[in-house]
């Protein structure tokens, strides 16, 4: 069994932040359920409805699948019946529309005070942007991680993916939250409310640069060098195939390691040395990894105990070793797309296992079995639904 | 109350994997004891780095904690982490693979006496990797993971994003997320469980959408064309008059034709998600455009057109951004060295079981008589013996 068998979890939302969060959720053994808005309202773009694309498949293994019309009386009065059932709802609305439609925390709670309402948005439900529409890019913008990446000498470089602020600020910042707040009902008997802002939770993982920034001022600019690190200890090196390797040696001792394995121990006293001296020792370092192969160096580095990997593509990533031995991708039978490979999920835990048990379902697969199943409709009701296009 | 109120972690870890998870612990209510080595006998080195309890990184990572310093080589300090784990429901602790048996805090030795204790080890490559020997930072995970090989312009080397430390970020996601469903299915089970985070794993995992992309299409990310590491002209980075930057997002086919309006390009819209060669020419196009106002005259008119823009700033504009301040996200608590210190507010929301005001980081070894008295039960005379012996602080 996953440690949250039993939990049942609505997901309202649409895009990656939420939907990570319910998969991340339902790989720890939850039951998702994942509303989709039916085709026929004409509201969704190709990309939200195909359910063979990458994000669909990614996203979704392990949830059920139904599309429903919740700016119908109908659909919506399932909403709330769906409501009752679940332990949590998920939703990644604009501020306030769910209040609108009276499908909010306070509406719902009403209805089953043992809920767990988490919203996820891009600055939280109050603040002066809680109606600027937002994607990852302004987020890690707003939070200063934009500026700060990449060289002086050109503009800021955006990290495509991951996706900072939004997986690691706002949907981790949710799976969190909701774990807790399943933990704390256990005690509390009662549900309770997550505001989740992804450029808060941005904010709150610069806990070397915002303390820093504290306690000294030193309100931190981008680097001087073109692979956005002044760091000598901690950079890209180039081999002399042209394949990159990093090298981070923060401890003195696997600095001195790396020193002396390339015979400049001359360089050992300037580890945290000013930026002039950092240029040095990057200087002299990228000229003697010019002189070897990528292989040649990381079989070296390991071998004198310095914390060094190779710059991957993703061809070479997953013919590494490591990634096979762990088992990282899952292959799955697919209705549409024969096999399909995932990534497996990477929670290790020892006695309740978290699982890809599930393939991805197709979009809408489960209308019919959860209304019911889980609400107990006829099939006579469900097939009026479908006509009137309340469902899908 | 918290929603972990009463839950008590031992963490041994140094970096910000588990001392960022503690924290994060610790702000939901757990009662978190980290536990220090004493400076006698480490290198003058080590003793910098990780025993000066007034510089930024040990103020970011421990508030709202007890310290103690305990010598895990010494018999009498592990029979001392003995009994606290006796009485802990959480332990985390980031050696290198193999260490923690050496020391006798391996998983088996704790859970024989502590059978509901969760047990979290934290590694760079888990314990049944090649590199299994292989020291690990964020730099080098990021370059495994294939996030470095893509991030920056080909026509430079890789970039790498030096704050925040994403994938000790993606550690504590890991970690704390698998701690409390371990916890959680405690409360059914009756048993604790040994939970393995395997660092790379986890990024490779929240790198979801380059990933997923390469295994279901075969299509190998890149670094970009363009100079500033995206490709596409929706989703950059523009300079404005005042050398500063903007950050745009139109994803969403209404938002980017919000903003061709707004900068009289109506002719870009069908163009939204075009190939390269149409991207650039329409990033050309747009810097030349952002570069006529400021960034701020920008913000006004994206806000008011419904366009997805952000201001890039540096930290110092962040912390006093008007959104952060509205949030309640800094917070000032007093110190006995400091005087005042600033800190990051825990960005947690729960309406019912909120998260606590932040206490102020400990000192280095502060508590240390003070859990050695109320849970280890020792005697004051014991506790000076220890002292005297170099086996706590």
């Amino acid at each position: 069994m996953g440690p949250l068998d039993g939990i049942k979890i609505l997901d309202l939302s649409l895009y990656g932040p939420g939907r990570y969060c319910s998969m991340i959720l339902a790989d720890l053994g939850a039951e998702v359920i994942t509303v989709e808005i039916p085709r026929s309202t004409g509201k969704m773009f190709g990309m939200m409805t195909s359910d063979t694309e990458a994000h669909y498949i990614g996203l979704n293994r392990n949830k059920k699948s139904i599309a429903l019309n919740i700016k119908k009386d109908e659909g919506k009065e399932i909403f709330y019946q769906l409501a009752k059932k679940v332990d949590v709802i998920l939703e990644t609305n604009r501020p306030g529309t769910l209040k609108r439609r009276g499908m909010d925390y306070d509406t719902v709670s009403k209805l089953n005070p043992r809920i767990v309402f988490c919203s996820i948005t891009g600055y939280g439900q109050t603040g002066p942007y809680a109606r600027r529409p937002g994607h990852d890019i302004n987020f890690v913008a707003m939070s200063g991680i934009l500026g700060l990446s990449g060289s002086r000498n050109g503009p800021p470089s955006y990290i495509v993916s991951p996706m900072i602020a939004d997986v690691l600020g706002g949907t981790n910042q949710a799976v969190i939250a909701i774990i807790a707040a399943l933990f704390a009902r256990d005690r509390t008997g009662r549900g309770q409310y997550i505001d989740v802002s992804s450029t808060d939770g941005a904010v709150f993982y610069h806990w070397v640069h915002a303390p820093q920034f504290f306690l000294d001022g030193i309100s931190p600019q981008r680097a001087e060098s073109p692979t956005g690190m002044d760091m000598a200890w901690m950079n890209i090196y180039k081999a002399k195939d042209d394949k990159y390797f990093t090298i981070g040696c923060f401890e003195p001792w696997l600095w001195g390691n790396l020193c002396k394995l390339v015979g400049r121990e001359d360089l050992i006293p300037k580890h945290f040395g000013p930026l002039e001296e950092q240029q040095e020792s990057y200087q002299a370092l990228s000229e003697v990894f010019a002189t070897k192969n990528r292989e040649e160096w990381l079989k070296l580095l390991d071998e004198a105990d310095v914390c060094v990997a190779p710059v991957y593509n993703f061809e070479e990533m997953f013919a590494d070793p490591h990634y096979r031995n762990h088992k990282v991708v899952v292959e799955m039978k697919h209705p549409k797309l024969g096999k399909v490979k995932m990534l497996n999920t990477p929670f290790k835990l020892s006695d309740t296992p978290a699982a890809v048990r599930t393939r991805p379902p197709l979009w809408a697969e489960h209308t019919r079995e959860v209304l019911g199943e889980l609400l107990g409709y006829s099939k006579r009701k469900i097939d009026r639904l479908l006509k009137e296009e309340v469902i899908e | 109350m918290g929603p972990l109120d009463g839950i008590k972690v031992l963490d041994l870890s140094r970096h910000s994997p588990g001392r960022y998870t503690s924290m994060i612990m610790a702000d939901f209510g757990a009662e978190v004891i980290t536990i220090e080595t004493p400076r006698t006998g480490d290198s003058p080195a080590l003793s910098f780095m990780f025993t000066n309890d007034t510089w930024f990184r040990y103020v970011g990572m421990n508030c709202n904690k007890k310290s103690m310093a305990v010598n895990l080589k010494s018999a009498k300090g592990r029979d001392i982490v003995y009994r606290l784990v006796d009485k802990s429901d959480v332990f985390i602790e980031a050696f290198r693979p193999g260490a923690p048996a050496r020391l006798g805090m391996d998983y088996e030795t704790l859970s024989q006496r502590n059978p509901r204790l969760i047990y979290c080890a934290i590694t760079g490559y888990g314990e049944d990797s090649p590199y299994v020997n292989r020291g690990a930072h964020d730099i080098n995970i990021v370059a495994l993971t294939g996030i470095l090989g893509a991030t920056g312009p080909k026509a430079g080397p890789p970039i790498h994003v030096i704050s925040p430390q994403i994938s000790d970020l993606s550690a504590n996601c890991q970690a704390i997320s698998s701690i409390l469903a371990a916890l959680y299915a405690r409360e059914k089970t009756g048993k604790g469980q040994l939970i393995e985070v395997a660092i790379t794993d986890g990024m490779l995992y929240f790198n979801w959408v380059m990933t997923l992309r390469y295994l279901l299409s075969g299509d190998k990310a890149e670094r970009s064309v363009l100079p500033s590491g995206s490709d596409q002209a929706w989703l950059n980075a523009y300079r404005t008059s005042d050398d500063k930057y903007v950050a745009l997002s139109c994803l969403e086919p209404p938002l980017w034709q919000n903003l061709c309006r707004l900068v009289g390009r109506e002719d870009f819209i069908p163009h939204h998600f075009a190939a390269i060669d149409k991207q650039e020419e329409m990033y050309q196009e747009l810097c030349k455009i952002f570069a006529t106002k400021t960034r701020d005259e920008w913000l006004k008119l994206f806000d008011e057109a419904d366009v997805a823009g952000a201001p890039v700033y540096s930290i110092d504009e962040t912390v006093s951004d008007p959104h952060v301040v509205h949030r309640g996200l800094i917070v000032e608590v007093d110190h006995p060295k400091l005087e005042k210190v600033k800190l990051i507010k825990s960005p947690f929301r729960l309406s019912d079981t909120p998260v606590k005001p932040r206490a102020r980081p400990p000192l280095y070894g502060e508590n240390t008589e003070e859990i050695l008295k109320n849970v280890a039960g020792l005697k004051k005379k014991e506790i000076d013996q220890l002292r005297k012996e170099g086996v706590i602080e």
